[in-house]
């Protein structure tokens, strides 16, 4: 545990000092600015579309961090041998990969509180109260990208890093498209189709489950239980991508 | 309990599925004592660093066992006081020198008030003291091996596992080193290193491993292999009449003519060179010097390279073949 | 070895941790939970210029995404806001993606109330695949005979449907005949078919045709 949490920390701070995490920063806060202008195109008032963009943003740039820096957590540091320095010392394999998993979320979390700050000081300045489940949109953006940070990892734990940033992505878009499959599969007459599709749209993700983007902005109403089976949605999957990551990464030769 | 130890372990790489499978290692047995400086050498592929990698649980045996102190290397309770150097240093480029001491020295679960002094120590040791706040990537690459070496003597580990340590050090660095290396012997730490500098082998090392293609040629003390690279004594003498010359000869001696009246004797290793001293003795001949002849260790594992043609090089190139013939 | 089967052990308990909880997240929100949302999708020409000649895969997914989102609210609310919206970006996009334009002639105007879209989404069909698809033409016919009260367009649109090649196109025309008529203009639909029977080399079509002036006209006995 205890050198799980030197991994984190350290790859905090590596990765503070990592100019990419700036140029996304600065691609998210230009994104938010120019949402404010977007509202005169729309039907919708403005605050609705600041919302409902804001999110988006979020979203894009928790992906964004999530697959270029998680795969260069484990892929790069693997490739440039960085990694000798860590598990030639008494440290499991296991606490590099939890410590990197670590390391890269407190990051995102850093990034989404900054984002998140800017969000709603600009939803506020519109004249718009914040609702709570504005607020429950962002926390279930953070779980999607901390299973996106697990995906990137998992890729990376027995791949290339170029390799597993464009699975990540295919992970990503896949995630979202899931509930075409899922529909699909009810619409199958072949047993042995409809048996595999079922399968293919149970073990991959569902992130449509993460976004209620709509719901904020539209002003439906939540059901009961949803948030709460979401976040535990959240967390199995990242649960799962982390083990296998740990299980292939066990067996890699460095 | 040994330090290192190897049995029947082989290693085969295979790129992907469709590649050819390619073996690093084969059926490697050997073992590295205690507190003993053992040299681990062998031509470029012949597996070294695959054997060093699967000593520090980076790479993971096809077959057979590698154990650290009767533990297997895989688990991280074999690597608790086992400290290891690469070939290249492998640096967060970003850290600055102390921090990059201070994550290793976490790791190492030190205690928090010895760490600092624990770096400026380490610091002190190589010469780097002044580059403390540096960041890595301003370091050029021997500093940055030296820094390979402070993060290896961090938390004063007993044992020490290192892969070509002076590789791209220069003049200076490499004597830092092998000081270094002489200091931590008389302590008594256990140091296992590879290296194709095999002067440095033949001055510091009680044992030597000997690898050639994946396989282990010679493993035992240094001065077994040097011995069996004896090839003569050397007596310089001075006045010898004819009849000296004549008797020395019918003991298969060889003369060399050095600067006036003196001469250089050389008897053969299967000679008896006492039956000369005994001769020059009764003889009151003047004995300025004696010294062994042997084989360098180089020359021993790779032949002469001056392809000189005196009965030394025959004696060079059967010691050799005897040598590739060796088993432990 | 422990180790691995503890992590084996967690990732099958997560899996059915994941099927389990993903049933019930799709029992919880029931066919209509995801919306969509067209709010700011910027017009026509700006969304080509940024989908790098993908125009066509994007109007297929547009058109799936169409496709559900109809079906979610047929059997829920009957009630399809974006429909028209997404059906023009779709026919702007791919102007030859001819099933969006039979949504826009069938669905649109009835289950949306709003002739007005689909006749300007029709009328960009027409230029695109008139020639190739009598149903556009059609279609146009029908609204502005039900919707805009005015049976000479449609005649003229039927008429136009009727020069499309294919087995119907004497039907249409007969259709066509008849609007002209119900509109004052019988001259020009006796013309149409009179037109028709002489170019048409088909027996049972030249008979439907003869049996039509006939009986309309009261030429050809």
């Amino acid at each position: 545990m205890k050198a799980t949490l030197i991994i984190a920390a350290n790859t905090f701070k590596e990765t503070i000092r990592n100019k990419v995490l700036y140029n996304i920063l600065l691609v998210a806060g230009v994104a938010l600015f120019l949402s404010m202008s977007f509202g005169d195109l729309s039907v919708f008032s403005r605050a609705q579309v600041m919302a409902d963009f804001g999110l988006a943003t979020m979203s894009i740039t928790g992906l964004l961090l999530a697959v270029f820096i998680g795969v260069a957590m484990l892929g790069t540091e693997v490739s440039s041998k960085t990694v000798y320095g860590i598990l030639t010392k008494p440290v499991n394999r296991e606490s590099f990969i939890l410590g990197k998993f670590f390391g890269l979320l407190s990051i995102l979390m850093l990034n989404f509180a900054l984002i998140a700050a800017v969000f709603f000081i600009s939803i506020s300045l519109l004249g718009t109260s914040v609702k709570f489940t504005l607020t429950w949109a962002v926390v279930l953006i953070a779980v999607e990208m901390a299973v996106m940070i697990s995906a990137s990892i998992f890729f990376s734990s027995f791949t290339t890093p170029t390799l597993a940033a464009i699975f990540s992505i295919g992970f990503y878009i896949a995630g979202h498209l899931n509930t075409m499959i899922g529909i699909g599969a009810k619409q199958q007459n072949s047993p042995v189709w409809r048996a595999l599709l079922k399968f293919i749209y149970y073990i991959f993700p569902n992130l449509e489950h993460f976004n209620i983007r709509a719901q904020v902005v539209y002003g439906i109403s939540i059901p009961e239980g949803y948030i709460m089976n979401a976040l535990f949605y959240g967390f199995l999957y990242t649960i799962l991508l982390l083990s296998l990551s740990i299980l292939f990464f066990s067996r890699k030769d460095l | 309990m040994n330090a290192i130890e190897l049995s029947n372990v082989s290693k085969i790489y295979q790129k992907d599925f469709w590649a050819k499978r390619i073996p690093a290692v084969s059926n490697l047995s050997f073992i590295a004592k205690k507190n003993r400086v053992t040299g681990f050498v062998g031509p470029n592929g012949a597996g070294k660093t695959t054997t060093i990698k699967m000593i520090m649980g980076l790479v993971f045996p096809y077959a057979g066992s590698v154990k650290i102190y009767g533990k297997d290397s895989r688990l991280k309770e074999a690597r608790k006081g086992v400290a290891f150097l690469s070939e290249q240093p492998y640096f967060y480029s970003h850290l600055k020198v102390s921090e990059t001491l201070r994550f290793a020295a976490e790791l190492l679960d030190l205690d928090k008030p010895v760490v600092k002094n624990e770096i400026d120590r380490v610091l002190a040791l190589v010469n780097l003291t002044e580059k403390a706040g540096s960041r890595v990537k301003e370091l050029s690459k021997g500093m940055q091996q030296r820094l390979n070496m402070a993060q290896a003597l961090l938390g004063d580990p007993h044992t020490l596992i290192l892969d070509e340590p002076m590789s791209g050090m220069d003049p200076p660095g490499r004597r830092l080193f092998r000081n270094l290396f002489s200091d931590l012997a008389l302590k008594g730490k256990t140091i296992f290193f590879s290296s194709h500098v095999l002067d440095d082998i033949e001055a510091v090392c009680d044992d030597v491993v000997v690898l050639s293609k994946g396989k282990l040629t010679f493993c035992g003390e240094i001065n077994e292999i040097l011995d069996r690279g004896f090839l003569g004594t050397e007596i310089n003498v001075s006045d010898l009449s004819p009849d000296d010359f004549l008797h020395l000869r019918s003991l298969n001696c060889e003369i060399r003519d050095l600067e006036k009246n003196s001469y250089q004797l050389f008897v053969p290793g299967n000679s008896d060179p006492g039956q000369i001293q005994n001769f020059l003795f009764s003889r009151s001949i003047k004995v300025d010097s004696i010294s062994r002849c042997s084989m360098s260790l180089e020359e021993l594992l790779y032949g002469s390279s001056d392809g000189s043609k005196d009965s030394r090089d025959n004696a060079e190139i059967s010691a050799s073949s005897e040598l590739s013939e060796l088993k432990t | 070895m422990i180790r691995s089967g503890i992590l084996i052990t967690l990732s099958v308990l997560s899996i059915a941790g994941i099927c389990f909880t993903q049933k019930k997240l799709t029992s919880i929100t029931g066919p209509s939970w995801n919306q969509e949302s067209m709010t700011y999708l910027p017009g026509q020409n700006r969304i080509e210029n940024a989908l790098l000649g993908f125009q066509s895969t994007v109007s297929h997914y547009l058109w799936i995404r169409t496709v559900l989102y109809f079906g979610s609210h047929y059997i829920t609310d009957r009630n399809f806001p974006w429909l028209v919206q997404m059906v023009d970006i779709i026919t702007r996009l791919n102007p030859y993606f001819y099933p969006a334009y039979e949504f826009a002639g069938l669905m649109i105007p009835d289950l949306c109330r709003n002739p007005d879209a689909s006749r300007a989404i029709l009328e960009r069909g027409i230029f695109y695949l008139g020639d190739t698809r009598w149903n556009i033409a059609f279609y146009l016919g029908t609204i502005y005979y039900k919707y805009y009260d005015d049976p000479e367009t449609a005649a003229q649109y039927y008429a136009l449907a009727s020069r499309v090649p294919g087995e119907n196109s004497h039907k249409l025309a007969g259709l066509a005949s008849s609007y002209y008529r119900k509109s004052g203009k019988a001259q020009e639909g006796k013309n149409l078919l009179l037109f028709m029977y002489e170019t048409s080399e088909s027996p049972d079509v030249k008979k439907y045709l003869k049996d039509r002036l006939h009986k309309e006209y009261g030429v050809l006995q």
